[in-house]
């Protein structure tokens, strides 16, 4: 009994020995290396640490680091730096901030004696996490700007002249040698630490250290910190979203807000890809766009909500997407829509005369986004369309109301198209605008078509004929789209009106000079363009365009024997009736208009007159017959290659509709400007 | 008691020193002259005389001027009103009622001259000739005609796949004693093939648990852990003090497969792992396999199988990724390079 009592007091009277001759000093100087790890790496270290050193640095700053160890050292000032930077780092590990307190207690001792630079290194950077850990922002700034200009700065000049001279590594550098991981640290607290803390406003005073950690600094010491665990891919994408179009004015604050956001974005979008729309991807959804409407506050200028807009519609489309697919529909609650994004967009359209106000350093760099943020705007709309035509299918009874709803959203992209692609300043609408309206068009008149059911009226009939012809007007070689016309057509009795609609739309693409040059140069995509293009230029096809179906050509082709056999019947017949009446004779004079009875021979002939006029007629029909045969024949015979030519062109459409950058864009938008006034 | 200088005084002292003429030495101006040799005095009768004779011209002068302007002055007539005076007539006598005098009415004044300018009559309008009227435009459905097209902008081709920066050596001669890391997210720990260091080296290695910014993880199995060997070393202080580096090695984690999934690879969504380096890059390789991958859901390699969930467009693109076991995991570019090699090689297959 007396042994187990006497080991606790054995193991406590060791443990001052273990803390004299502990290895701990030699961690904490070095702590500036790992001191800014993951709390989880960061516990792994101190424990490896504390079983190497036969006590836990708990335990070692309550016994070799207490308030008098101090006074009994010949180096006062590191057992005080040492006791404030192992309680710091019992908070960084734990989240304990009565460490921090202590910590700030103990380097609090070493204010007077900044002259050093390890001494000022620590008291700052202690300092900068107690102000993270308050939320003073203002403090936090403070404090790493006085780190960057007394400490930072006054090393840089020895540290290159030590590397130059290949002594960096020299035993007696001192704290010069650890500016690379200064560096480090520096760059963690600004750009990971400051938003763990959730400190997001009034870091904009730092954008200029994140800028000068970025030009040579951080990373530029691969044999010191390899580039693998340098933090210098993340600080240049930070950089790069200061200076692109993605920025607030260079705004760090808000470039660091909408960086978690997308975190938070890509999380949601990992566990749509996994698990589709279950509750937990629901969750992260919500969370996501929760951190857009974060950025989105803290964006002052138009191109930060620009910037919120364009990333947050990508989520918008994949949800719709998402429910389209996956045939469900919950609610998903977002401050964001389309509209807000056409908003946004129109009010910079409206501000495009001062762009260096709303934040943007180039007119380049202004339509680069604008255009990112159209294009988000196109898809979204055209997802979200296609969703409701989807729940149209799944739900009859609804069919009117979802595909009334798809019908507004194209109505709402092409209101959107012509209020900024018909204007000025066009070079905002990226070039896959056009064939996004072409789609929009269509899918309006589809959407009252095809899924509305038989509840519409002549105005909306009306309406989606001429969404059609808009439709074939930005994209003529859409083949499938010139039957859905004359159907529309049909509905509204008017199908007479086809070729007077249709022929200006050929017209326009067999006189256009783009198209041409287009074939000419053999561009991608020329080779169906080209078929549709001679097709067009033939009235007939044009009419097989609009009136014949895919699976009725080969019927047609068919036909052309039949045909050909009815007009040698023809021909057969129209020879017989000629010989007849040649054997007949001339034809003689015109009967009395009273002839005489007595006389036979004139009876005779009046009788003859009248057979004669019967064959007449009769080889006049078959002569009709014959020349309408005869038509007939010739159209099937070249018009029916050129409408066959056409199909199998309408993967060009689905090119387009997988791939913004598709050369053909450029060619539709040529096209929409050509031979307008 | 303090002195006010006056304003007289100070306009005295101003004064000073300016030379300024004397009327005494304007007087004495003919006895100076009269010291010239050759000059005499005229005399005062003689200029007197001299004085009269010019007043008189002067004036005869200024008369005959004004009288010869003023026989150039223009004649002004007086209208000259004629009234009449009416005297009442005598009372007449009652029965004979006398007729009122007409009363002169006042002459009118003359109609004033005015010169009018008349206006240049304008040249004949030529008749103008008929001329070809413009036809109509197309009747406008949906989109308003435009003047003009715009200049397009020559899309770039795609560049190629660009290869990650390799990190810059500030000094290409300083010896690297260590092997290079294999991961960021682990902690740091020695590689048992690694040779072992030098005693100095090795204890001046620091230990280096830095992670690399992640993107937020998701639930899906993660690659398996890889070990990471230490850092390059700081500078050694003292080799009492030195750390060693002999971290836990980190256990491997067994993760959970879908059903579906070959039991060689595990799935990992494209979302969670690390983005590219450039938001464009990353943009531009997923608009590439989009419209690579068309309608296709899968497509399997060496690297393993791409699932491809979502391929509508590039706003609304899903992917998902069953990678080979034995491979890491990349970033975000070289998955999306992996699989569009993938289509491209299952294409090439197909043609075949």
């Amino acid at each position: 009994m007396r042994a187990l009592l006497a080991l606790p007091l054995l193991w406590v009277a060791s443990l001052p020995a273990a803390a004299a001759e502990s290895p701990w000093s030699g961690y904490l100087d070095y702590a500036y290396v790992y001191s800014s790890a993951e709390p989880e790496a960061l516990r792994a270290r101190l424990a490896q640490y504390g079983g190497e050193a036969g006590i836990r640095l708990e335990d070692y700053v309550s016994v070799a680091l207490g308030s008098g160890a101090a006074d009994a050292a010949s180096d006062p000032d590191a057992v005080v730096r040492r006791a404030a930077i192992a309680r710091l780092l019992l908070y960084l590990a734990s989240g304990d901030s009565e460490q921090l307190d202590r910590s700030v207690d103990a380097v609090e001792d070493l204010s007077g004696r900044l002259d050093r630079n390890e001494n000022r290194y620590w008291y700052h950077y202690i300092l900068a996490h107690r102000a993270l850990e308050r939320g003073q922002r203002f403090d936090f700034v403070g404090e790493l700007l006085e780190l960057w200009l007394h400490v930072i700065v006054p090393l840089e000049t020895p540290y290159d002249t030590l590397e130059t001279l290949s002594l960096s590594e020299s035993p007696h550098s001192g704290f010069v040698a650890a500016l690379p991981y200064l560096y480090e640290s520096l760059a963690r607290l600004i750009l990971i630490r400051s938003q763990q803390m959730g400190v997001h406003n009034g870091l904009d005073p730092l954008a200029a250290l994140v800028r000068l950690l970025a030009d040579g600094r951080v990373g530029a010491h691969p044999d010191v910190i390899p580039a693998e665990l340098s933090s210098r891919a993340y600080l240049e994408r930070i950089v790069t979203r200061l200076d692109g179009t993605e920025s607030d004015a260079g705004s760090l604050s808000f470039t660091l807000a909408l960086f978690e956001a997308s975190k938070y974005h890509d999380a949601a979008r990992a566990l749509l890809a996994e698990r589709g729309l279950d509750a937990e991807t629901v969750k992260a959804l919500r969370v996501a766009s929760g951190a857009y409407e974060a950025a989105l506050d803290q964006a002052v200028t138009l191109q930060g909500k620009a910037a919120v807009y364009t990333r947050v519609l990508s989520q918008l489309g994949e949800v719709y997407a998402a429910k389209q697919r996956l045939g469900v529909d919950p609610d998903i609650e977002s401050r964001f829509s389309i509209e807000g994004a056409i908003e946004v967009y129109g009010n910079l359209k409206e501000s495009e005369g001062d762009l260096a106000a709303q934040g943007y350093p180039s007119r380049d760099v202004y339509v680069a986004a604008m255009q990112r943020l159209w294009e988000e705007i196109q898809e979204t709309s055209l997802n979200a369309a296609d969703f409701y035509l989807t729940r149209a299918l799944q739900k009859p009874h609804l069919a009117d109301d979802h595909a009334r709803s798809a019908a507004r959203i194209h109505a709402r992209y092409l209101s959107f198209f012509q209020r900024f692609a018909t204007g000025d300043g066009r070079e905002t609408v990226p070039d896959s605008a056009y064939f996004a309206a072409y789609e929009a068009a269509r899918g309006y008149g589809d959407s009252l078509q095809s899924y509305a059911g038989g509840s519409l009226s002549r105005a909306e009939m009306e309406q989606s004929t001429h969404r059609y012809v808009a439709a074939l007007r930005l994209f003529p070689f859409d083949r499938q789209l010139w039957p859905a016309l004359t159907a529309s057509l049909e509905r509204l009795g008017k199908e007479n009106d086809y070729l007077d609609l249709a022929r200006p739309v050929a017209e326009a693409v067999t006189t256009s000079r783009a198209v041409d040059g287009w074939i000419q140069n053999a561009e991608p995509g020329a080779d169906p363009i080209a078929a549709i293009r001679r097709a067009l230029s033939d009235s007939q096809v044009l009419v097989y365009l609009g009136f014949a179906e895919e699976e009725t050509v080969e019927e047609l082709e068919n036909s052309l024997a039949e045909l050909r056999a009815r007009r040698d019947e023809a021909e057969s017949q129209l020879v017989a009736l000629t010989a007849k009446r040649e054997s007949l004779g001339r034809r003689g004079a015109a009967p009395p208009a009273a002839p005489d009875p007595s006389v036979r021979e004139a009876a005779a002939r009046a009788v003859d007159a009248v057979e004669v006029e019967a064959l007449d007629a009769r080889i006049g029909d078959a002569r009709t017959s014959l020349v309408r045969l005869e038509k007939q024949i010739a159209a099937r015979t070249t018009a029916l290659p050129l409408f066959k030519a056409t199909l199998g062109t309408e993967s060009l459409a689905d090119e387009l509709r997988a791939r913004r950058d598709h050369p053909v864009h450029t060619l539709l938008r040529r096209m929409f400007y050509e031979g307008r006034p | 008691m303090k002195r006010i200088p006056s304003l007289r005084s100070d306009r005295a002292r101003r004064r000073g020193g300016r030379p300024r003429p004397s009327l005494a030495r304007l007087v004495a101006g003919p006895a100076v002259a009269v010291r010239y040799p050759g000059y005499a005095d005229p005399g005062d009768e003689r200029r007197t005389a001299t004085f009269l004779t010019g007043s008189l011209l002067l004036h005869a002068a200024a008369v005959a001027a004004l009288f010869v302007i003023a026989s150039l002055a223009p004649e002004i007539e007086d209208r000259i009103l004629h009234l009449q005076i009416l005297s009442q007539a005598p009372p007449p006598p009652p029965p004979v009622v006398p007729e009122p005098l007409p009363i002169a009415a006042p002459e009118p004044p003359p109609p004033p001259v005015v010169r009018v300018a008349r206006p240049i009559p304008p040249p004949p309008i030529a008749v103008p000739q008929p001329v070809a009227r413009p036809l109509p435009p197309p009747p406008v459905v949906a989109l308003e005609p435009l003047p003009q097209i715009d200049r397009i902008a020559k899309r770039e081709a795609p560049r190629p796949l660009e290869r990650a920066e390799a990190p810059r050596r500030t000094d290409p001669a300083a010896p690297h004693l260590a092997p290079p890391p294999l991961a960021i997210d682990r902690v740091t720990v020695a590689s048992p093939d690694a040779p072992r260091l030098p005693a100095a080296h090795r204890a001046a290695s620091p230990p280096d648990p830095i992670r690399a910014p992640r993107p937020v993880r998701d639930v899906a199995p993660a690659p398996a852990p890889v070990v990471a060997v230490p850092a390059a070393p700081a500078p050694p202080r003292a080799a009492a003090q030195r750390p060693s580096l002999t971290p836990p090695r980190q256990p491997r984690i067994e993760r959970s497969r879908p059903s579906d999934t070959r039991p060689d690879l595990h799935g990992v969504a494209l979302g969670s792992l690390a983005p590219c380096k450039s938001d464009a890059r990353e943009l531009d390789l997923k608009q590439r396999t989009v419209a690579t991958a068309g309608k296709l859901p899968l497509c399997e390699s060496p690297a393993g199988r791409f699932h491809f969930v979502e391929t509508k467009n590039v706003n609304a693109f899903l992917m998902r990724i069953e990678q080979a076991a034995g491979r890491r995991s990349g970033d975000r570019c070289s998955e999306l390079i992996l699989a569009l090699d993938c289509l491209t090689d299952s294409s090439r297959r197909s043609r075949r």
